[in-house]
C-alpha cells in the first residue's frame, strides 16, 4: 500500500452531511441573499430622504425628529423589482429555501390556557372587512371581535363588545368522533405527527385531515386545496411548515412570483396555480397564496373569481381574550 | 465546466442580477464541501467554514472567471483559506491522533463510543506526518487525496502555478513514505516521478 492509498482510508468514514446537517449554513447564507436582495433595490436609483411613516407613525416619527432613507419608489416598499414569476426550476428553488429558513424556526407550543389570536381581513365587494379571534388552546374558549348578534332582540347588542363563549373540555369527546371537531391543540398535535416527507405528509393530510375529496378532482388539485385550508391554521410546527412548501413545490404548475403584495398591501411572494376551466371544487382562474418574504409566514390568499380574498393581518398567542400580541 | 442555464457559471452570473439563485449552488456543491471540511476538521467546525465559504463566494461572486476550470476548485480553495483559521486545532488533533490513536475529528461522526477504534500504527505515523507538513502543502495533497482534484484544479484553487503543485505534492508524498519508513515499514511503492498524475 502506498502513501497515498494509506492517506485516503484515513477518515473515510467521513458522511456527506444530510439536509438537516446543512440547515444552519444555508440559512446564514439565505439571509445574506435576500439581504443583498433586499439592500440592492435600495441601492437603485432615485433615493430621496423622506420623514418616516406618514400615516400611522407620522406624528411620533417627527416630533421626535427621525429621519430615514426610504427608496424612492417608498409607497411600494421593497416591491423595487415589481411581480417577478419564477420558473418551475427557480420556483422549486425558491420554495425548498423558504422550507429550510421555516424549518429552522422554534415550534413551541402554547399552553392549554393560552389564546390563539388571530385578525384577518376579508375583502368583501371591494371592501376590506376585519374580524379578531381568540381560541383557547385546549379548546375551552372563543371570543371574537366584533361579536355575533344573538338571534331575537338586538336591540341592546353592541359589536363592539368582546363576545367570550366558556365551556367544558371536550378534547377526549372531540377525540371519539373523529377529527372534524378538535381543538387547536389537538390540531396542531395532529400536525406534529406528520412525516416531513412531503410526499408522505400529503398522503396522511389525505387520509386523516377529512375535508373530503370530491370526485373527479385530480391529486394536484386536492393537495392545492387541503394545503390552501391547512395555512388557515395560525399555529402550524414548523417541520409541517417546512413540508407544505416543499409540497407546493411538487404541485404540477404551482409557481412563485416574487415582488407582489399581498391583499393588505404588504410586500410578499405569491404562490400560485392557475386552473384554465372550473376545477370539481370550483374553482378557477389563478388562485395564489401570500407569504412573508423573509420568515415565510402566512400572509392571505387571493382567488381570482373574487370569491376569496382574505388575508391574515396580525397573529399571535396571548394570554387572554381581548389580548392582542 | 459547461455554461448551460443551469450550469454552475451561468448561475453565478444570474446570481448578480437574482442573489436568491445563488442557493442553488449551495445545494449542488455545499455537501461535497462539507464532508471534506468535516474530514480535515470535524463536523462542528465543517459547518462553520461550509456557511463561510458560501457567504464568501456569494460576496465576491462577480469576481467569478467562467474561463476557471469550473466553481468547485474555486469553493475548494475559498474553503482552504478558511480551513486555515483552524490551523492549530487540526494540527492538535493530528497530534493527538499519532500519539494516542484515538482521532478526536472522527469522533465528531462516531455516535458510539464503542465504534471508535484506535487507529494502528501505520494510520498514526501518518497522522503524526500530516501535522507536520506546512499549511500549503497540506492542503495540496488534501485537495489531491480527499478532494480528488487535479493538478489544474488545485492550481486554481490556491492560486498557485501547476508546476509548483507538482512539486509540493512530489515533495509531500516523499515526505510521508520516509514517516512510513523510519516507523519501520518497508516501502512498497516505486518512487513518483514528477508529473506523475497518482
Amino acid at each position: 500500500m502506498n502513501e497515498l492509498s494509506e492517506l485516503r482510508r484515513l477518515r473515510t468514514d467521513a458522511p456527506l452531511p444530510d439536509a438537516g446537517r446543512l440547515a444552519v449554513p444555508r440559512a446564514r447564507l439565505a439571509a445574506a441573499l435576500r439581504q443583498e436582495t433586499r439592500g440592492g433595490r435600495a441601492a437603485r436609483p432615485g433615493r430621496r430622504m423622506v420623514l418616516l411613516g406618514a400615516a400611522t407613525a407620522g406624528t411620533l416619527a417627527v416630533a421626535a425628529g427621525i429621519v430615514a432613507t426610504l427608496p424612492g419608489d417608498s409607497t411600494s416598499a421593497s416591491a423595487g423589482k415589481g411581480p417577478q414569476v419564477l420558473s418551475a426550476g427557480a420556483s422549486a428553488d425558491a420554495l425548498e429555501l423558504a422550507a429550510a429558513t421555516v424549518e429552522r424556526h422554534g415550534g413551541s407550543e402554547p399552553g392549554p390556557k393560552q389564546w390563539v389570536y388571530d385578525k384577518s381581513t376579508v375583502v368583501v365587494g371591494g371592501k376590506p372587512q376585519s374580524s379578531e379571534e381568540w381560541t383557547r388552546w385546549h379548546g375551552t374558549g372563543h371570543a371574537s371581535l366584533p361579536g355575533i348578534p344573538p338571534a331575537g332582540d338586538v336591540s341592546d347588542f353592541d359589536p363592539d363588545e368582546l363576545q367570550v363563549w366558556y365551556g367544558p373540555n371536550q378534547e377526549a369527546k372531540w377525540r371519539k368522533e373523529g377529527y372534524d371537531d378538535r381543538s387547536q391543540r389537538q390540531f396542531y398535535r395532529f400536525l406534529a405527527t406528520l412525516p416531513s416527507d412531503p410526499d408522505r405528509m400529503m398522503q396522511r393530510i389525505r387520509q386523516e385531515h377529512a375535508i373530503g375529496g370530491i370526485k373527479g378532482e385530480t391529486r394536484a388539485q386536492r393537495d392545492w386545496r387541503e394545503i390552501d385550508v391547512l395555512y388557515r391554521s395560525v399555529l402550524i410546527p414548523p417541520n409541517v411548515q417546512a413540508g407544505l412548501f416543499r409540497a407546493l413545490a411538487k404541485i404540477p404548475g404551482a409557481r412563485v412570483t416574487t415582488g407582489v403584495k399581498d391583499p393588505l398591501g404588504r410586500a410578499a411572494i405569491g404562490v400560485s396555480v392557475t386552473y384554465a376551466g372550473k376545477t370539481p371544487a370550483g374553482w378557477q382562474g389563478k388562485q395564489e397564496i401570500f407569504f412573508d418574504p423573509e420568515s415565510y409566514a402566512y400572509l392571505g390568499q387571493t382567488r381570482d373569481d373574487g370569491e376569496m380574498v382574505s388575508a391574515r393581518a396580525a397573529w399571535g398567542v396571548v394570554n387572554g381574550p381581548g389580548a392582542r400580541p | 465546466m459547461t455554461d448551460l442555464a443551469g450550469g454552475d457559471a451561468g448561475l453565478i452570473a444570474a446570481s448578480l442580477e437574482d442573489p436568491e439563485r445563488f442557493a442553488v449552488l449551495f445545494d449542488r456543491h455545499a455537501p461535497v464541501i462539507h464532508r471534506y471540511v468535516a474530514r480535515r476538521l470535524g463536523r462542528d467546525a465543517a459547518d462553520d467554514v461550509t456557511a463561510e465559504t458560501f457567504l464568501t463566494v456569494f460576496r465576491i461572486r462577480a469576481r467569478f472567471d467562467p474561463a476557471r476550470a469550473g466553481v468547485r476548485p474555486w469553493l475548494f480553495g475559498i474553503a482552504a483559506k478558511q480551513i486555515g483559521r483552524y490551523r492549530r486545532q487540526e494540527v492538535r488533533a493530528l497530534k493527538l491522533l499519532a500519539r494516542t490513536g484515538c482521532d478526536p475529528v472522527a469522533d465528531s461522526w462516531t455516535d458510539s463510543a464503542d465504534d471508535r477504534l484506535v487507529a494502528e500504527a501505520a494510520v498514526r505515523t501518518l497522522a503524526g506526518a500530516l501535522a507536520r507538513l506546512s499549511a500549503g502543502d497540506r492542503h495540496v495533497l488534501l485537495l489531491f487525496a480527499w478532494a480528488d482534484l487535479g493538478y489544474q484544479e488545485i492550481a486554481e484553487a490556491l492560486d498557485i502555478p501547476v508546476g509548483t503543485v507538482r512539486s509540493r505534492l512530489n515533495r509531500v508524498r516523499r515526505k510521508l513514505r520516509t514517516a512510513a519508513g523510519t516507523a519501520g515499514r518497508p516501502l512498497i511503492e516505486a518512487p513518483v516521478h514528477e508529473g506523475d498524475p497518482a
